[in-house]
């Protein structure tokens, strides 16, 4: 049961939903950027919601099939191909033996997730799968895919991905998919600039000014952004007298004002502490869009209550939930 | 004691005890560490210490349905944890937080900043090594990169400034310098601190069982080793 990598593109990495328990150690938690598509990949394949998966950035890349896989593709930032058919995201897939798949250029988004029915095997370290480069730890041996590589898939897979493979399996040339999908509607708007915002620890040090100006001007994500971070741009947002403060912590979401007064918002692989005040902490529903821009995209920040930004979590995790229950039901497993 | 507690994320709370670095703040940072990994509460995921501060992260769909919408009520009941676990006042257990021994290489050759160092505070690289060797040092938090531990309280003669401009690439090992702080790089990384030596152990080894050598809370002293000796390393 495996996958070949034919072209690797910009990056692909093999991600779970994180590592968590090793923070203290300083290990950060990775896992997928854009998690709710993620984990929508893998609902559409009968998969856990935490099966470990490929992050594909942007396009460039061609996989090979040595077998029958059910997988669907979710996210933005990539059209797909199985031999050179057009296969829509958002839906299972049962592709044919040998089968090549590439990923194609797209308007709109970033990172696109492949799920495969009874995931991606790669070892557990330090309690997840998911890839984080600079250490070298997780994913396939620690490091995003080559040209060359051959994955292999888990033989173990789910009633409901057998379900799933066997039926309501609509007519396709090259591929067979099914005649139901999950609608765009339930993963990330690919094309929201505004992303919604906490004040952080730190919020406090900025003047009453410089917080409107935080709120009303767009900042540029620039190419100086990666899996662990995105360094903004906009109009330097200079605290009045420089204070210093010791390390504390800083999470995914958390938004840093650097020494040059621009932001930088932490992303899957963030450091686990830094020393630079914690202006933001960007609402977690809405990390998945984040995790779609692109170099060059403007972001507006817009300020939410706690509460709020509490409930739509809420309701995005119950959401999810739900959509797992329906699939089972669906398939009466 | 007056602690702080405010929510960072969705799925993370702090606990903010001051601000500074301090024997006695991040005494209670590691008790109060201490007891929530000892005492899990239902949706608990992981404590992370910092110098003044603990950070608790939680998985709200794990907690009781009471407690997930209430967001006043979740800092409540941390309050209320950490009430108790300061109360207890056990004093930590000294085996929890073993000494670790950790040899370094002072040679010039591998301190690229011993000289500016020696310059900056005016003493001898010789007494450099002999202030820095002479200290027993505690772990108060890691981060930065996995398994980069950040050591106090260094004392006050060798208190130097971090480096305008960070340098490209520290090699991994390197041992350094900033404020009353001394830490070691894992990994080669960009970095801003004063390397003053290196040392031939790995702090962070997958494959390895710990992986990470230090833990928060660990005492760390410094055994000065020659560059033959660093060179070559004898097996563990």
């Amino acid at each position: 049961m495996s996958i070949r990598v034919v072209k690797s593109g910009m990056q692909v990495t093999v991600q779970d939903l994180g590592r968590y328990g090793h923070q203290d150690l300083g290990v950060p938690v990775s896992g997928a950027m854009d998690d709710w598509s993620a984990r929508l990949a893998n609902l559409l394949v009968g998969n856990a919601p935490d099966e470990a998966l490929l992050e594909v950035t942007l396009h460039g890349v061609a996989l090979l099939f040595e077998e029958e896989h059910l997988i669907s593709v979710t996210g933005g930032g990539a059209s797909i191909r199985v031999n050179d058919e057009e296969v829509p995201m958002g839906r299972s897939i049962l592709v044919k033996p040998w089968s090549a798949m590439r990923f194609h250029a797209s308007r709109n988004g970033f990172r696109s997730y492949l799920a495969v029915a009874g995931g991606i095997h790669v070892p557990t370290v330090m309690g997840s799968r998911s890839t984080y480069i600079p250490a070298r730890i997780g994913g396939f041996h620690g490091r995003a895919l080559e040209e060359g590589d051959v994955l292999s898939v888990n033989a173990g897979r789910t009633d409901l991905s057998h379900a799933m493979a066997c039926r309501s399996m609509g007519p396709g040339k090259e591929y067979r998919g099914t005649r139901w999908s999950v609608s765009p509607a339930h993963g990330p708007d690919l094309s929201c600039r505004a992303v919604r915002f906490l004040p952080g620890p730190e919020w406090a040090w900025l003047t009453e000014s410089q917080q409107k100006r935080f709120c009303t001007q767009p900042f540029v994500v620039t190419s100086r952004s990666d899996r662990m971070g995105y360094r903004l741009r906009g109009q330097p947002l200079l605290p009045e007298q420089p204070r210093e403060m010791v390390s504390s912590a800083v999470t995914r979401g958390s938004v840093q004002l650097t020494h040059e007064g621009q932001p930088v918002l932490l992303m899957a692989d963030a450091q686990t502490t830094g020393g630079y005040p914690r202006i933001a902490q960007v609402a977690a529903v809405d990390l998945p869009v984040c995790a779609q821009y692109r170099p060059g995209d403007r972001i507006l920040f817009k300020p939410v209550s706690f509460a709020e930004a509490r409930n739509a979590f809420m309701d995005r995790e119950q959401e999810l939930e739900l959509l797992g229950k329906n699939l089972a039901l669906l398939f009466n497993t | 004691m007056s602690a702080r507690f405010f929510h960072l994320s969705e799925t993370s709370a702090g606990v903010q005890f001051g601000n500074g670095i301090s024997p006695s703040l991040h005494h209670l940072v590691i008790q109060a560490y201490q007891f929530f990994r000892n005492n899990p509460f239902p949706g608990f995921r992981e404590a992370v210490p910092a110098y003044a501060s603990l950070t608790i992260y939680y998985d709200p769909m794990r907690m009781p349905r009471y407690l997930r919408h209430d967001t006043g009520l979740i800092l409540e009941l941390l309050n209320d944890l950490l009430t108790k676990a300061l109360s207890e006042d056990e004093p930590l257990q000294e085996e929890d937080f073993p000494l670790v021994r950790i040899p370094v290489c002072y040679h010039p050759l591998v301190a690229d900043d011993l000289e500016w160092t020696a310059f900056h505070t005016g003493l001898d690289p010789e007494e450099i090594v002999a202030l820095h060797t002479g200290t027993e040092y505690t772990v108060y938090m890691l981060g930065f990169v996995p398994g980069f531990p950040y050591l106090g309280i260094l004392p006050e003669q060798l208190d130097v400034p971090r480096k305008s401009r960070p340098v490209e690439a520290v090699p991994a090992g390197s041992v350094a310098l900033a404020g009353r702080q001394t830490g070691i790089y894992p990994f080669t990384t960009p970095g801003g601190w004063q390397v003053i030596g290196r040392t031939p152990v790995k702090l962070f080894e997958p494959g390895r069982d710990p992986i990470c050598l230090l833990k928060p809370g660990n005492r760390v002293r410094f055994d000065p080793i020659t560059l033959h000796e660093f060179l070559n390393p004898p097996r563990i």
